[in-house]
């Protein structure tokens, strides 16, 4: 079922990592993202597992949440490795039926795959750990700077929160019409692919429609509020910078730079 | 037995923060031919029972069979399982797709691999059965009104000519003439063809006009099972689980606590306006 996605998803609960402030959440994030990439051996991606494990203790989301959320991208991650296997130069390996695979391909595409799980896998905790309301307001807050720019921050966070808000309403509502569908002997899983494409059609006329009804509905009650949107709304949860914040950051640059170090240093395994 | 329920659970995202058990162990059976009403506070769990009816929920916990096939069993076609038992969702008119009715009528039977002939004559009688005008057939449905829209949905499911029709809160935000009418059809069909029908509402009046057996749901949990006049006596304890019986029947239970001498078990209007008649022309009451 569509619910079965968690990828995006919040997961309530009361930890610490819930409790840090977005915006450090935000650029822990993307400072995280930037380490995946310089990592360039097998013992730093060892030292970013020990990382996911005890964020997973600390926010406790279950383990399974979190497998359940990278399972769509085992398409992607297979067809990457298989990329990577067959195009990248260098020593032979053993011979694929008429293509060669390469000692280098092999490595090359161990180490996507894992940069492309870490990837994902850590930065999900973003959404993991962060209510939607929580994640707009701290992107609000980072963007704001650039307003002096020109950059309309406001409405972009606001659009993004309604983004986020609608995203389980749709799934609900999908999971809802396909039932329906089904119910009248709708047919979703066999078929070639003109098929199963035909099939799509009594989902997606029904969605369209009750999502722009929904957006419609939305921009009227919004505006039966007078809302107005811009620097002088004020927020029900004003966001803090607390301690624990500082020192949730300042443990993780030292983190990072631990990690990158011993990429620098050739404290590396790189397999050959 | 046509249909038999077995400790039926069910949870919703189990092993998740979201977690919820939404029916838990409930088992009935019904016959064929059978008019159930299913009755129960808002999320009680209805819409999660029936769902299970055709397969389209798998349980947590216990069976449902039909017709002796057993819905868990991996070579049972729930594809065909779903053409026996006809689903009418709640708000079913979300559902429609079709450029035009006569098209969405005719998705279910054309499902099924029907001709081209059988399902152009099960169109026409659905749409007949269920009130809607030939001129609408070539309309578009997002044309029409709520509770033609309705009209349109229920017709799609009884098109496939199900042995069960199951029916969610079908009159839910029409009409008065909208709600009788269309529970009158679905009466008339269930006389007619011997459809087991299963409604499930929130109007006891709907309730006691049409059914003779009643399921009770609290909590997820398969409360009471019985005839209407059985349930409807225990006044307390459906006040208690957020329930009532009809008015008229509390209209009846308060003139017989007046000493008017009527009999209890009243559930309709017109049954009412019988005896009260009676018991004036009778000389029991001066006016
Ligand atoms: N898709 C879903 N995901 C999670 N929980 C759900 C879902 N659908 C229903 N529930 C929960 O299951 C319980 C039973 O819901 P259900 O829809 O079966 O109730 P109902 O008796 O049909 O109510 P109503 O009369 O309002 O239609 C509710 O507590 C509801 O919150
Ligand atoms: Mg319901």
């Amino acid at each position: 079922m569509l619910k079965d996605i968690t990828l995006g998803q919040y997961y309530p609960s009361e930890s610490i990592i819930h409790k840090l402030d977005s915006r450090i959440k935000i650029i822990i994030t993307l400072l995280y993202m930037v380490l995946v990439f310089l990592i360039k051996g097998f013992v730093g991606f060892a030292l970013l597992g020990i990382f996911i494990v005890v964020l997973l203790k600390l926010s406790k989301i279950p383990a399974k949440f979190l497998l359940k959320g990278l399972k769509p991208l085992l398409f992607f991650i297979i067809f990457t490795v298989i990329i990577n296997m067959f195009l990248t130069g260098g020593t032979r390996a053993f011979t694929f039926i008429i293509w060669d695979v390469t000692y280098e391909g092999i490595f090359t595409a161990i180490f996507m795959a894992l940069r492309l799980i870490f990837l994902v896998a850590g930065s999900s905790f973003l959404t993991y750990t962060t209510s939607p309301i929580m994640l707009t307001d701290g992107m609000e807050s980072l963007l704001k700077p650039f307003g002096k720019i020109g950059l309309p921050y406001h409405e972009l966070s606001m659009m993004m929160s309604i983004a986020l808000r609608f995203i389980p309403t749709l799934i609900e509502e999908t999971d809802k019409i396909m039932m329906a569908q089904k119910a009248r002997g709708a047919d979703f899983e066999d078929g070639n692919i003109i098929q199963k494409g035909k099939a799509l059609i009594p989902i997606l006329v029904p969605l369209f429609i009750s999502a722009f009804r929904r957006a419609d509905d939305l921009a009227t009650a919004m505006e039966a509020r007078c809302y107005s949107g811009g620097s002088n709304r004020t927020k029900l949860k004003e966001l803090h910078l607390g301690k624990k914040d500082f020192i949730a950051l300042t443990i993780f640059v030292v983190f990072s730079v631990f990690v990158v170090l011993i990429g620098i240093l050739n404290l590396e395994i790189r397999g050959f | 037995m046509f249909l038999e329920v077995e400790n039926l659970s069910y949870t919703y995202m189990p092993e998740t923060a979201f977690a919820k058990t939404a029916i838990s162990d409930v088992s009935f059976c019904a016959e064929k031919g059978e008019f159930i009403g299913l009755i129960g506070h808002s999320g009680s769990g209805k819409s999660t029972l029936i769902q299970h009816l055709n397969g389209l929920l798998k349980p947590t916990g216990g069976s449902v069979v039909i017709d002796g096939e057993n819905l868990n069993d991996k070579n049972v076609k729930l594809k065909n399982i779903r053409f026996k038992v006809g689903l009418v969702f709640q708000y079913p008119e979300a559902q429609l797709f079709e450029e035009t009715v006569y098209k969405d009528i005719a998705f279910g039977p054309s499902n099924m691999g029907l001709s081209k002939e059988e399902t152009d004559f099960r169109v026409h009688e659905a749409a007949a059965l269920v009130g809607i005008k030939e001129e609408l057939l070539s309309k578009s449905p997002f044309e029409l009104s709520g509770g033609q829209k309705r009209r349109v949905a229920i017709a799609g499911v009884v098109a496939m000519k199900p042995e069960i029709l199951i029916l969610d809160e079908p009159t839910a935000g029409l009409d008065p003439r909208g709600r009788n009418s269309i529970l009158k059809r679905i009466g008339e069909l269930h006389k007619t063809t011997g459809m087991t029908v299963i409604l499930v509402s929130h109007s006891m009046e709907d309730i006691a006009n049409n059914v003779n057996r009643i399921l009770v749901m609290n909590k997820g949990k398969l409360v009471m099972d019985g005839s209407r006049e059985e349930i409807f006596s225990h006044v307390d304890y459906l006040n208690e689980i957020g329930l009532d019986v009809p008015q008229v029947t509390t209209v009846v239970n308060k003139l017989i606590k007046r000493g008017v001498k009527i009999p209890e078990n009243i559930f309709t209007v017109e049954k009412a306006c019988e005896e009260i008649k009676k018991y004036v022309e009778s000389g029991g009451i001066k006016c």
